[in-house]
């Protein structure tokens, strides 16, 4: 049975001590929404996103006041999206775009995974999305972006790192 | 479904009245009341036991209105939260 002292405390914590939520994240696939050109892979990968994640936020806010304690961010992590370019020729700033459009349309504070993996070595499609990265950047809001260069396994790829 | 009310403000007359209403108007029993005035603050911690008649989501909706009629902070958490940070 709860005291009175451990319910003024926890109620404390989100009131006086700002306790918080920092985000939920939900993972979506992307490996479906490969097409043979740029811009049918991301007109795929916007309806994917959006039917997968329509609800996202919605149920932040029910589980935020079920629970009474903020949720601050609502984000969406998605397969690294130099492997979903690779095949359709590598224009990543399209998909980029697409992916932005999404993360508006649900309301959503951030999209993850502009992102190539490239701590074994790096394919020219790689060199090229990693290349891509700034004007994606600049052309979106909401995206986010990262370049994996090394692992306790493979150690540090320095070509990757020097581009 | 359980969830603890936790009422804070100044001090005036009708805050328990005004919240004891919009609980019992909400299909919920009031379990356990503990109440303190420190100082002009009132402070009023409650178990309720919402059965199957509102969601905590909304009981927070219904509270969060009567909090901004009496001029306190009312907050509706679900009982899972205190067992989590409480109990082994």
């Amino acid at each position: 049975m709860l005291s009175k002292n451990e319910i003024f405390e926890t109620v404390n914590m989100v009131e006086k001590e700002h306790l918080d939520i920092r985000t939920i994240t939900m993972g979506i696939s992307l490996l479906p929404c490969i097409r043979e050109t740029a811009e049918k892979t991301a007109a795929a990968v916007y309806d994917r996103i959006c039917k997968k994640a329509e609800n996202i936020v919605a149920c932040a806010d029910t589980l935020s006041k079920t629970y009474g304690i903020p949720i601050v961010n609502k984000r969406v992590s998605v397969t690294p999206v130099s492997l979903i370019t690779a095949p359709s020729g590598g224009d990543g700033v399209v998909v980029a775009k697409a992916l932005d459009k999404a993360a508006k349309e649900l309301g959503i504070d951030f999209l993850g995974g502009y992102s190539a993996l490239v701590q074994k070595g790096m394919t020219s499609y790689e060199r090229a999305f990693i290349e891509s990265i700034p004007e994606a950047l600049s052309v979106t809001e909401r995206l986010c972006s990262s370049v994996n260069v090394g692992s306790s396994k493979t150690g540090i790829n320095m070509d990757a790192v020097a581009r | 479904m359980k969830a603890i009310v936790s009422v804070i403000g100044k001090d005036k007359s009708g805050i328990i009245a005004k919240v004891s209403t919009a609980l019992a108007d909400s299909g919920v029993n009031i379990e356990d009341i503990s109440q303190t005035i420190v100082q002009g603050n009132f402070t009023m911690m409650m178990v309720c036991d919402l059965g199957e008649n509102i969601s905590v989501a909304e009981l927070s909706d219904v509270l969060d209105k009567t909090g901004k009629e009496a001029g306190v902070v009312i907050r509706v958490q679900h009982e899972d939260i205190f067992n989590a940070m409480h109990s082994l």
